[in-house]
């Protein structure tokens, strides 16, 4: 029982209440330092936000910026309507599908030998991580360099196996082919890495337990680890889909474009839309489209992703 | 004294058979990371070649090594500068983004408030908006406080690029040191700062330091913006580096030269923090 | 009570335990996402008083003591420590120290540096820091660890340190979360006994939360125990055992625990029919204004006897269904026999039984019973065999509440 009888002088302490800076300051004081930070990033966002809304819906060009007329819907039905444009999707999405899924899946492959160790593992996956940390002009230098026709070392190389020499950037049929295989270098070090702590990342007992079962590696890898890892992929796939949408820097490099149009991608089209024509309506218009292009792409892997997965 | 025989290593069938299994496992690994390394092993030894090695008809894959290519591509052009102004521009927007990500995220990871998880989601959101998206806009609203071609547009940039990132990587570092440390410091008699420096800091180092090296990582190999936004004298090293190919010569031992040294301090610091940067990288879905 | 008068003789100033170390008045906590932590909690803890809150998990003892530490904010009522109301101060104006459940040391800090830091904040000198450190590493065994790292030391290493960095400057008041829990069962014996001595060496008001009732039992001068964020009984440990507040206290305390079962009053109170068996009860013994019908009633396991003597002289049939050595005593397991309980009176105590008096399985629990004997019995399993025990260790519950009807007779101990 509550037997002490000693009182309490309530009320004799000052209690301030709501109002007042101290009030403010206490119940705000946490959060305050936030205010400069999110100051810049709402400013830098939603004012080119707003801005490129806008400016889509007009048609302007910069090489006369004086005329500036109301189009409405004007460039995103051009853009819809435009050949180039399809051309620049199916392009994209052809560079980005095709190198994120190799690269996750050499990446994986590549984890998988590293998964448990060996002598000299350590010095091995130094180099192997080296390329993602290159700056992408470099890597467009440096390629251009080796697949150049006359001097290039994969010439040197192709025309030893009889091959002949081939113009990897100037063949229509192998441009594409060849920016894929770049990012494949640049990116599949980057998965690798989140592939290997990602299967460093499975509990050891569901495997043992696994293997208790009477369960063979291969299996124990489709059934189990797949599962597993399901999230790290994810977030690794999802990532590697907003870089690769961006690719930019290796085209201006290298191809520009071409030839003809079969390396022209979104992002390049945009670029040339805004600063060659300088028809900066109609670049952002083609901006937003690219937007939700790449938020559905996204949204629409990591969903395939997760719920193919989870139902397993 | 009675000793034990030692057992002889007996070589089960079982054995045998996980050794070669290890010994094709590494050869493998061994032969992907040299065909991985092998373009950066020849842009290095290209950048080490003399005069005109670089175009010989049999290429050589062994070569004594000679840094005149190095020392040209500081006293023929003005790459040094555009190193020095990448340096300047890649440290300050690092500073700028930890000083503001870690003040965005500590509240974010600590302090309850409302809305936590949609601002914490909107600015993760800003990363996925594709740079060329929103470079007209920004590009005009530099334009219009006069600072395109100040090297500050970029130092702005970058900072806007990399924050997302800083904040919710650092979020998570915070998130994960355990709040009764804090919580001790504080009933020690510490107040929030002095706890946040003393203790929340160093113990959070290693994060903020892979945090760090990846916005250095991102905002020294950025061209988009370096390209448009900078004017002659503030041009970044890898606008730098487009200006060796020239139509009429192209000379390629300084070209892999001045690559090397735009790729040497990236892979310095990749190496060093090997063991964190895979963390960064995925936004911390992998610990 | 005694040994806790001797803890205020070392104490200054208190004279007659008047003064309250600590008070909470009236103290609730709502959580941001609706949850109610604590409902107006009120109470006194006396200057130089060992206090152990206890509880099941989520009962609100942890959210007292950080609302008693300034660490979570009370939606509210006042938390006064030594007449001060310290209600709007935060952590580090409070004057308290704090031993957590992780400990909680900072591991970038080696064990001096640790036990020092408290001290560098009031910005004493180096060498009052080190004399300070130096006297509570002796006390605590940790002379030898100054400059290892938490992460180099053992479990009961770092408790030490965590306990030395409360010791080392004199505070209003300790604080202790569950600090032992992460300690292994000898090791949290020993500590036990260890910060039982510290306490009675320096007289500080500790409060001491832990959802352990030995812990609660063999440490506090007083318990608080709580449940569901409500103070269900504050007393001395022997009090708890024997005269519990409710059927909840009762079901608490002990181990194992009470056996509870549902019975019948008689209409003139002066018989109980429990398990079809129909009990007199002395007048003493009655509950006295307690309507005819359902009681829950409760027979400590080792209030039973396997032989008839003065204290144990009501007899109970029993079929043992389990029997577990505890090397001097047997925990003897049994079904009470099936009651040919009235239909009408199962059926409106079924539905009488609020959840604070029994949670889920009425039936089951009030049918299992474990009687403690001494391991002399020659009991076995499937056996039937007759076990004794008294009125006077009957405790009555209200069957819809749970309250008290009547509770133990204080335990006279017959002097040799």
């Amino acid at each position: 029982m509550p037997d002490s009888t000693a009182t309490l002088t309530r009320g004799a302490v000052h209690r301030s209440g709501r109002g007042g800076w101290s009030w403010f300051a206490r119940r705000y004081g946490a959060i305050l330092p936030m205010a400069p930070g999110m100051l810049f990033l709402v400013v830098m966002s939603i004012y080119p936000t707003i801005y490129s809304l806008v400016i889509s819906l007009f048609r302007w060009n910069l090489s006369d910026p004086t005329r500036m007329r109301f189009g409405g819907w004007h460039n995103f039905g051009l853009l819809l309507t435009d050949v180039t444009f399809w051309n620049a999707v199916g392009v994209t999405f052809k560079f980005v599908l095709i190198a994120v899924s190799l690269e996750l899946i050499l990446g994986l492959a590549i984890a998988l030998l590293f998964f448990q160790r060996f002598p000299g593992d350590r010095f091995l996956r130094a180099l192997l991580i080296l390329p993602m940390v290159v700056a992408p002009v470099v890597v467009g230098l440096l390629s251009r360099y080796m697949l150049n026709v006359q001097f290039g070392i994969i010439t040197f190389l192709t025309e030893a196996l009889g091959l002949g020499r081939i113009d990897f950037f100037g063949e229509p049929n192998l441009a594409l082919g060849t920016l894929i295989v770049i990012d494949i270098w640049q990116w599949t070090p980057f998965m690798f890495l989140i592939m290997l702590a990602a299967l460093q990342g499975v509990p050891e007992d569901i495997i043992e337990a696994a293997k208790v079962d009477g369960a063979r590696p291969v299996r124990i890898f489709f059934d189990h680890i797949l599962h597993l890892i399901r999230y790290p992929v994810a977030v690794a796939v999802a990532l590697r889909l907003i870089d690769a949408f961006r690719v930019y820097d290796i085209i201006f490099m290298t191809t520009r474009g071409g030839p003809i149009d079969v390396t022209q991608t979104l992002s390049w089209q945009i670029y040339d839309a805004g600063f060659k024509s300088l028809d900066i309506g109609y670049a952002a218009a083609y901006s937003w489209l690219m937007l939700i292009i790449v938020v559905a792409t996204v949204t629409l892997v990591l969903r395939l992703l997760l719920n193919e997965q989870a139902s397993r | 004294m009675i000793s034990a025989t030692p057992a002889m290593p007996r070589r089960s069938p079982l054995r045998t058979r996980a050794r070669i299994l290890t010994a094709t496992r590494a050869g493998a690994a061994l032969i992907v990371s040299l065909l991985f390394f092998a373009p950066i092993y020849w842009m290095i030894l290209t950048a080490l070649k003399s005069g005109n090695e670089a175009f010989k008809a049999t290429p050589s894959l062994i070569v004594w090594p000679d840094f005149e290519n190095f020392a040209l591509v500081f006293t023929q052009s003005n790459f040094g500068l555009a190193l020095s102004t990448s340096l300047f521009v890649s440290v300050t927007s690092t500073v700028l983004c930890l000083v503001l990500g870690a003040s965005i995220a500590y509240p974010l990871a600590r302090v309850k408030m409302r809305g936590q998880k949609h601002i914490a989601f909107w600015i993760l959101s800003l990363r996925i908006i594709p740079p060329i998206a929103v470079i007209i806009p920004l590009f005009l609203l530099l334009r219009s406080v006069g600072l395109t071609g100040s090297i500050w547009s970029l130092v702005i940039v970058y900072t806007y690029m990399n924050l997302p990132l800083t904040v919710w990587l650092l979020r998570g570092f915070f998130a994960d040191l355990p709040t009764e440390i804090e919580e001790a410091s504080f009933v020690d008699g510490a107040g929030r700062l002095r706890t946040f420096i003393g203790i929340t800091l160093p113990l959070t180092a290693p994060g903020l330091i892979a945090t760090a090296l990846l916005c250095f990582i991102f905002a020294w190999n950025e061209f988009l913006f370096a390209n448009i936004l900078t004017g002659a004298a503030t041009r970044t090293a890898p606008v730098g580096l487009t200006e060796y190919v020239t139509p009429v010569s192209v000379e390629w031992n300084k070209i892999m030269a001045a690559g090397t040294l735009v790729v040497l301090p990236v892979w310095i610091g990749a190496l060093a923090a090997q063991r964190y940067l895979v963390r960064g990288l995925t936004l911390g879905a992998v610990k | 009570m005694t040994a806790y008068s001797s803890i205020k003789d070392v104490t200054p100033g208190v004279s007659d335990g008047k003064v309250a170390g600590i008070e909470f008045a009236a103290v609730n906590m709502t959580f941001a996402d609706g949850t109610t932590a604590l409902k107006s909690l009120d109470l006194t803890i006396e200057e130089g008083e060992f206090v152990v809150f206890v509880g099941p998990s989520g009962c609100g003892k942890s959210t007292a003591l950080r609302i008693l530490a300034g660490l979570e904010q009370a939606t509210g009522g006042t938390v006064a420590i030594k007449g001060r109301d310290v209600t709007d101060l935060g952590p580090q104006q409070r004057d308290i120290a704090m031993v957590f459940q992780s400990y909680a040391l900072y591991p970038h800090k080696s064990v001096y540096e640790n036990l020092a830091y408290p001290l560098r904040i009031r910005g004493l000198d180096k060498g009052t820091i080190e004399t300070a450190v130096a006297g509570v590493a002796d006390l605590l065994g940790l002379t030898a660890l100054l400059k290892r790292k938490p992460g180099a030391l053992s479990g009961g290493q770092r408790q030490r340190v965590a306990m030395g960095r409360a010791l080392v400057r004199n505070p209003e008041a300790f604080l202790m979360d569950e600090p032992l829990s992460n300690l292994d069962a000898a090791l949290r014996v020993e500590m036990r006994g260890e910060i039982k001595r510290l306490h009675r060496r320096l007289g500080v008001t500790t409060v001491y939360v832990t959802h352990d009732q030995v812990e609660a039992m063999t440490m506090g001068d007083r318990v608080a125990v709580l449940r569901g964020g409500e103070l269900q009984q504050f007393d001395a440990p022997q009090r708890l055992y024997e005269q519990p507040a409710n059927m909840f206290v009762a079901s608490f305390i002990g181990s194992p625990a009470i056996n509870l079962a549902m019975a019948a009053i008689g209409a003139e109170s002066s018989v109980m029919t429990l398990a079809g068996t129909e009990i007199g009860l002395p007048p003493s013994r009655r509950p006295e204004g307690h309507p005819a019908g359902p009681v829950m009633v409760g027979i400590r396991p080792e209030a039973f006897s396997y032989r008839r003597d003065l204290e144990h002289d009501v007899s109970l049939t029993i079929t043992p269904d389990l029997i577990e050595s505890l090397g001097a005593e047997l925990l003897v397991h049994f079904a009470l026999p099936a009651a040919p309980v009235p239909v009408a009176l199962t059926s409106s105590a079924k539905s009488a039984v609020s959840p604070i008096a029994l949670s889920g399985n009425a039936a089951e629990m009030s049918t299992r019973f474990i009687a403690k004997l001494d391991a002399r019995c020659a009991y076995a399993v499937g056996k039937p065999a007759t076990v004794w025990f008294s009125t006077d260790h009957l405790m009555l519950f209200e069957a819809a509440t749970g309250r008290t009807i009547l509770a133990s007779a204080p335990m006279i101990k017959l002097s040799v």
